[in-house]
């Protein structure tokens, strides 16, 4: 019933409260390193004049549709403002390995174990990469990687089925087995499934679970792409769980695609104060003032943090 | 308060952001109705004259986000969301809240850190004005009204307690709303520019009333606030090129707010509110000139929402 009411995406209402569009003319934002598992901005960051996540839909569409050079094309969009996110360079090797430049995609498929040690679908690519490439002995430490992941996860962590399937799939390709299919576990899940996902962690967010919020947000990233609000939540719930330098880089990453972005601004103001740069969470809270030009619950949230602070 | 005088150039022009209501509403729903037309306000008059103004400032709170906290503060809802006039909302639609229009879930973790009870359970919005309908008392002497507003502000949506007169305010106002002080059936009206300023009147008069009471900043600086955002709304329906000049005015017209909520508590506060209702008039009447080529306007509306993507 919720699909036919559907209006806007939830995404759009429930966090910006404006729009799912990017910023259209977005000079560079705040830089930041490379951080475990993220996408992050690069420290000379060029400026954004699309919208990384509708291109990164589009990559997602021609992948499915078999078009792996138009894929190719909007990932490498994609990738030119955004060469740390894991997912996009997940996607870009099925691209590359759809145009049967297996080798090549390799890369790629490192690239995102690099940026996301813990990805899954990288893994299991790049070890049947490596088998259809000649390089056994790699895809062996692939294998191995699955075999101690599931040890680890003792066949009952949240994981458990796709490590199997990971496992065994690089086994095949290993055994000269591999089918060659060419799509991802994203590459099956419409939009709609993004925006549940994004909704589910939301509600997970507000009871306080906040580990199991990241996953349903990884999960609508890999869907929806890089996107402000999802990367804001990300650092919010990576804020709650402590890692704080983590957190910081998925707001900085959030702002580089919307500078402007009210929520993202806000949480890192909140995550100044906990850190105790004062004066950096007040030049948040300046910055909010002259983007809510008709006042708005970010700036009196941050405001009301500011107040505590001092008390 | 000559920082107001000084704020008022070199405003940027501030992008018309589309209209909030939207938001709220289904692809199939009525769009021109529900965004061009609401039911009356039915209020009973006050004996007294606290009573009004304390009716006066519950009504401004009641359309202000800012009296609800977390994701719905932050997404434009208010009370007056999904309670249009004190009405039901019968549009009202938001993916995982509802599974009709005119529906919430108000035990969801959406917007709740507390009340979330795992099960998706939307029920048909209630009117606040309908007294067979009232399922708690709205005798003054009865804490059971005061308790539940508590828990739908700081539970249900996770607010913050608000000020003990915004709080007693929207009280009064909820006990005022009541249908008999209407025809039968209730009126439908336009949403005209005359009753946007008409709000805006009513906010400014909530927060002169404020002001005269000792000690009230806070809830000052609070209508001020909810008296931004009604210019918001208002600029919001003024979305062309042509209006980028009258849009300038009212960001310029905000700022001023936000300056005097700034400089509270202050001893001229009631002179410079005086000062600012002066640009305000001046303001008004270019809104009415251009109100012809605005939102306001039945047939401007209805091009808008035929391109609006």
């Amino acid at each position: 019933m919720g699909n036919n009411y559907k209006k806007l995406t939830t995404i759009a209402i429930l966090v910006t409260g404006l729009s799912l569009g990017i910023h259209p003319a977005i000079a560079a934002g705040g830089g930041g390193s490379s951080g475990s598992g993220m996408p992050s901005a690069s420290g000379s960051a060029p400026a954004i004049n699309f919208d990384p996540a509708t291109e990164y839909r589009a990559g997602i569409d021609s992948l499915q549709a078999g078009k792996f050079r138009d894929a190719e094309r909007s990932f490498a969009k994609v990738l030119s403002v955004l060469p740390k996110d894991a997912n996009t360079n997940h996607l870009m090797g099925l691209a590359k390995k759809g145009r049967g430049k297996t080798k090549a995609s390799r890369r790629y498929f490192e690239k995102a174990i690099k940026y996301k040690p813990d990805f899954v679908d990288a893994h299991k690519e790049l070890g049947r990469a490596y088998a259809l490439t000649g390089k056994p002995e790699k895809a062996q430490e692939e294998l191995t990687w699955f075999e101690n992941k599931l040890s680890e996860c003792a066949q009952t962590c949240a994981q458990a089925d796709a490590l199997t399937q990971g496992s065994a799939a690089v086994t095949r390709a290993m055994a000269g087995e591999d089918n060659q299919e060419k799509k991802s576990g994203a590459l099956a899940l419409p939009t709609q499934q993004g925006d549940n996902a994004y909704l589910k962690a939301i509600r997970l967010i507000n009871e306080k679970r906040y580990d199991e919020a990241l996953l349903d947000l990884e999960k609508a990233a890999r869907i929806i792409g890089p996107h402000p609000d999802i990367l804001n939540y990300q650092g919010f719930g990576n804020r709650k769980l402590g890692r704080f330098n983590i957190a910081k880089r998925y707001y900085m990453t959030a702002l580089r695609l919307n500078p402007d972005h009210l929520g993202a601004n806000e949480y890192l103001g909140e995550l100044y104060i906990e850190t105790g740069e004062l004066k950096k969470a007040k030049r948040q809270l300046a910055k909010i003032g002259r983007l809510c030009t008709f006042a708005c619950a970010e700036e009196e949230e941050l405001k009301r943090w500011l107040l505590a602070s001092a008390q | 308060m000559a920082v107001i005088a000084c704020k008022q150039q070199a405003q940027r022009d501030p992008d018309p952001q589309g209209l909030a209501e939207l938001r709220w509403l289904t692809l199939d729903a009525d769009a021109l109705k529900a965004l061009g037309t609401a039911p009356t306000e039915c209020l009973v008059n006050p004996d007294d004259k606290h009573t009004a103004a304390l009716i006066l400032i519950g009504r401004t709170a009641f359309a202000s986000p800012l009296l609800l906290g977390g994701q719905a503060a932050k997404s434009g809802m208010s009370c007056q969301t999904c309670h249009s006039n004190g009405h039901s909302n019968k549009n009202f639609f938001l993916d995982g809240l509802s599974d009709a229009p005119g529906t919430a879930d108000v035990t969801s973790s959406i917007f709740s850190t507390s009340r979330g009870d795992g099960v998706f359970n939307p029920k048909p919005i209630p009117s606040l004005s309908d007294k067979n309908a009232h399922t708690r008392t709205r005798d003054p002497a009865s804490p059971e009204l005061a308790d539940f507003l508590h828990g739908l502000i700081e539970e249900e949506f996770a607010g913050f307690e608000p000020e003990p007169l915004i709080f007693d305010s929207v009280l009064s106002y909820l006990r005022a709303l009541d249908n008999t002080a209407c025809d039968s059936p209730i009126p439908v009206r336009p949403q005209s520019l005359e009753r946007a300023l008409e709000r805006m009147d009513s906010a400014t008069r909530a927060i002169e009333y404020a002001m005269l009471l000792d000690n009230q900043t806070q809830s000052t600086q609070f209508l001020l606030a909810a008296a931004q955002v009604q210019i918001g709304r208002i600029s919001a329906r003024y979305n062309k090129p042509v209006h980028a000049r009258i849009r300038r005015d009212l960001a310029s017209a905000s700022e001023n707010l936000r300056v005097l909520r700034e400089n509270i508590p202050d001893a001229h506060a009631d002179r410079a509110l005086q000062k600012w209702r002066e640009e305000w008039t001046g303001i008004q009447k270019r809104l009415r000139a251009q109100e012809h080529a605005s939102l306001f306007d039945l047939s401007q509306l209805q091009n808008y929402l035929q391109d609006e993507p």
